[in-house]
Parts: structure tokens; C-alpha cells; sequence
């Protein structure tokens, strides 16, 4: 352990190594992948949301990965959705799986909270709809005015979290574009077996067996 | 480092200050390394077939004919224009604080997700409900910030137009739920639990009854199972007589899942006879 190249090399030799079986033969595997045949491209908007919702740190508090009915049915009891398969993630650029769950799994919040306006109410204010929320609040995605202009969207919120004389809140352009993106996230279409088969053997069953012990 | 064949012993300046002079050698033993190899060599091994595209349909799939569950494909009534148009205010644009309910429960009632069908629901027990939010007997911070703005002529006017809404098809997610174990509770209950039949308060196929027995046919199952859950933990207990709170404890999570995405491929009344 003294001589210098040697060592280097064999350093060099371990993290090749780690980078072919972790990053190189991963992507290998997966070159033939195709996206679901249900799951669309983001629009333009939708992207200009997904930017912001990384610039906002979304993925610090929240999941975009639910789990299977293999490993616990909370989440479905949560209504999160169905557990999720690579393919879901096709149009995904940097993939926003995020590891906590401070606040809940957003995957599918497309598909079980489709209201623009209770997302803009709740991104304004958490604590307007949740008083227990430790979410933070967003006003720097609004502004304040004293009448709508035509045109504008217009956040609606108790009485006691509206500005005061009369004026309005107004959503501005970045958080319109975030809850497009939030209205998007809906991965609930089936996944096909072939996608199944690419989950995670830890917790689930191989799917034909998992589909033959239910069969009719 | 060469040894110097004129010393008898060696000059300092001769020898290397990184060598250890007192450090034996030893080789790893080849058996050592072979064992070595040969596990690393196994280890690859293991994992080799893993290695193989993913060769993405061609070859019949015996699993993909097996549908995991009943998918309906609904192509969604429109809604009659007169209901439209009759409708409360409400229900379509919201008034101040409140947003509509059509931005969460859909254009038609039909719900999405986990959030519940109310069209078709009976119009005495959706009033039961928005009091029971109003007053948080019954816990849910969205519908407590919609009802509690509501006055007793809102809640008669909603109730009353989500109770004349047709009932929709309702396109199912993908579940491996036990159907045929959500069938057998739904249809004849679990007396070794003391879980009687769905089908007994709800109706025999699972319509609703009168005004205190909701439909589950048709209804969303993620919010059937969301509701079920919540019986189970405690967080629902606005059930008259405490009768969900009761069945719903005697079940485990695997039943009531079992049976929440039972109940809800059942076609609601007044589905088309051609499907």
C-alpha cells in the first residue's frame, strides 16, 4: 500500500468498475425501453412547471414514488396510485423520485386532485385549507393587486388570508405553469406486464404469479 | 533495490526510506485469490440473464390476456345541457373562498381518483355529509373549507343536483386486489367475523338504499378503500351507529381492499345494456 501507482490505478480500476455496474450496463439494459403507450410527452408549460417545481425544492418533502400493494396498502389507501414502473418515468429529466414523505406521494395528484384553483389556493397558503401544514407558502409565485386585470386568474382564499382593502391575489405565469404540471402527473393508466416484470423483486410477486392466484 | 555485493552490510544511503526492511512478505495465497475470483465470477454470473434487452412485445404474453382488473372504458356521457345549465352556481364556478365542486369532482360528478362520484348519490345523504364537513364530525380539511361557507339552501341546491345526475361509467385503475375474496365479502360477508354481507345494507348490487346507505357500485375505489381505511383507523365516525366503524374494524386491509375494488367494478343503475 505504498506504492503510488498501483494504488492509483487500482482506485481508478474500483471506480470504473462502479461506474460500469451502476451507471453504463443499467443503461444498457434499458436502451430498448419504450414508453408507455398511455403516458404522453410533457407540453411546453408543463415543463416550464416541472422546472419550477424543481426550483422550488418540491422533491425535499415530496415522494413521486408510490409503493406496491406487495410492500404495505397504505399509499393505495392514501389513494397515491399504483406502484410505479421505470417506464413511468420515460419523459422524466432529471427524475424527481425525491426520499421523503414529509408531505404526500405527488405522482398521481393529477389524477385525485384535478382542481387548478384549490392548487393555487393551497401553493399561496397551505394553512388556509391544512392549519396543521408545515408546508411552506408560495406568495412570491403571486402577486397582489388591487383589481384583476382580464385575463388574470384570481386565487380565492378565506377571509382572513386575503389582503387587506380589497385587493386581490393574482397567479402569476411560473406558478400557472407549476400546476400544469401538478394537473399532469397522472401515471393511474395499466402498466403492462412487460413494465411490471421491471419492478423490483424485493416486495412484489412476478406478475403471472401474482395475476394467477386471482384469476377467475 | 539492488543489493550491494562489495558490503557486508547495507549503507544507509543505499537503502529505500519507504522499505520496511523487518516486514515479512507475504503473498496472497492463490487458493485465497482463486476463491476470490471464482465468487466474483459467480456473482456476474447470477445476474448475466438480467443483462438482456427487454424485448418489448412479439412473443403472446399468456399474462397480458388476464386482465388484473375489470377495466370499464367509459366514453363519458355529456352531460344533458339542461343540467348544465340548471345547475347551481356553485357547481361549476365556484363563489369566493369556494372553489366549484366540478373542479375536483368532474364535469359530470364522476369523481377522479380518490376523490368520490356524488352524481347519482342520494340527495338526503350528500346534505348529511357537507353538515357532517361543516361541522368536522366528518374530517376532511377540503370539504371542511367548502362546507362550512355553504349555506342550508347551498347544501339543498347541491345535494339536489348531483342526486339527479345520471350515473357514469367509471374507468377503473389497475388493481391486483382478490376480487374473488372481495366478491365473497361483498356478497355474503365474513360471519366468522361478525362482517355481514355489503349487499345486505347496500343494496344487492351494491346500488345504495334509501338515504343512509350510499352507493358503492360504480364508485371511485380508491376512495371506497380511502374511506374504509379511515373507519378502520378511526378517522370516519360519522357512520350511524358506529355500523361502518364496527365492520370495517373486523376486516384486515388486504380484505377491504379486496372488496372496495370488488364493489367498485360493479356497474351503477342504468348502465348500457350493450356493454
Amino acid at each position: 500500500m505504498n506504492r503510488l501507482l498501483p494504488l492509483l490505478v487500482g482506485a481508478i480500476g474500483v471506480l470504473l468498475l462502479a461506474t460500469l455496474m451502476l451507471v453504463i450496463l443499467p443503461a444498457w439494459q434499458m436502451r430498448t425501453a419504450q414508453p408507455p403507450e398511455q403516458l404522453p410527452p410533457y407540453t411546453g408549460q408543463q415543463l416550464l412547471g416541472r422546472q419550477q417545481y424543481v426550483a422550488n425544492g418540491c422533491v425535499y418533502c415530496h415522494s413521486q414514488q408510490p409503493r406496491s400493494t406487495g410492500q404495505t396498502l397504505f399509499d393505495s389507501a392514501s389513494g397515491w396510485g399504483r406502484a410505479s414502473t421505470p417506464g413511468d418515468y420515460f419523459y422524466d429529466a432529471p427524475h424527481l423520485l425525491g426520499t421523503m414523505r414529509t408531505g404526500p406521494d405527488l405522482l398521481n395528484i393529477g389524477a385525485r386532485m384535478k382542481s387548478r384553483d384549490w392548487h393555487l389556493t393551497h401553493l399561496y397558503q397551505p394553512r388556509s385549507i391544512f392549519d396543521w401544514s408545515i408546508m411552506p407558502s408560495y406568495p412570491y409565485l403571486f402577486e397582489e393587486k388591487d383589481q384583476a386585470s382580464p385575463g388574470d386568474v384570481v386565487v380565492r382564499l378565506p377571509a382572513q388570508f386575503q389582503p387587506s382593502g380589497g385587493r386581490v391575489v393574482v397567479a402569476r405565469k411560473e406558478v400557472l405553469d407549476l400546476v400544469e404540471y401538478l394537473l399532469s402527473l397522472d401515471r393511474t393508466y395499466p402498466a403492462s406486464p412487460e413494465e411490471l416484470q421491471k419492478r423490483d423483486r424485493g416486495y412484489d410477486q412476478r406478475p403471472e404469479t401474482a395475476l394467477a392466484g386471482h384469476a377467475g | 533495490m539492488k543489493p550491494n555485493h562489495h558490503a557486508t552490510t547495507p549503507r544507509v544511503d543505499d537503502i529505500d526510506p519507504t522499505f520496511e526492511p523487518w516486514e515479512p512478505s507475504r503473498p496472497i495465497p492463490i487458493f485465497l485469490l482463486a476463491v476470490l475470483i471464482a465468487l466474483a465470477l459467480g456473482g456476474v454470473g447470477m445476474y448475466l440473464s438480467d443483462l438482456a434487452p427487454w424485448a418489448d412485445a412479439g412473443a403472446s404474453d399468456p399474462v397480458a390476456s388476464i386482465p388484473a382488473a375489470p377495466v370499464t372504458q367509459a366514453a363519458p356521457a355529456s352531460p344533458d345541457s339542461s343540467t348544465v345549465q340548471n345547475a347551481p352556481v356553485l357547481v361549476h364556478a365556484g363563489r369566493g373562498s369556494v372553489w366549484s365542486c366540478a373542479s375536483c369532482h368532474g364535469d359530470q360528478g364522476q369523481g377522479a381518483g380518490s376523490t368520490p362520484r356524488l352524481a347519482g348519490l342520494d340527495e338526503t345523504y350528500l346534505a348529511k355529509q357537507l353538515r357532517d364537513f361543516a361541522a368536522e364530525t366528518r374530517l376532511n380539511e377540503s370539504m371542511h373549507y367548502v362546507a362550512r361557507e355553504l349555506t342550508d339552501q347551498d347544501i339543498a341546491e347541491v345535494a339536489a343536483y348531483y342526486a339527479s345526475l345520471p350515473v357514469p361509467r367509471l374507468v377503473l385503475p389497475q388493481s391486483d386486489a382478490d376480487l374473488d375474496r372481495g366478491r365473497m365479502l361483498f356478497e355474503k360477508g365474513d360471519w366468522k367475523r361478525n362482517v355481514p354481507a355489503c349487499v345486505s345494507c347496500h343494496g344487492d348490487q351494491g346500488q345504495g338504499v334509501g338515504t343512509s346507505f350510499p352507493p358503492l357500485a360504480a364508485q371511485r375505489p380508491e376512495y371506497l378503500f380511502n374511506q374504509l381505511a379511515a373507519w378502520k383507523g378511526g378517522h370516519r365516525h360519522n357512520s350511524p351507529q358506529s355500523l361502518m366503524d364496527d365492520i370495517a374494524s373486523r376486516l384486515s386491509y388486504r380484505d377491504l381492499y379486496a372488496v372496495s375494488n370488488y364493489a367498485a367494478s360493479l356497474p351503477g343503475p342504468g348502465a348500457d345494456a350493450a356493454h
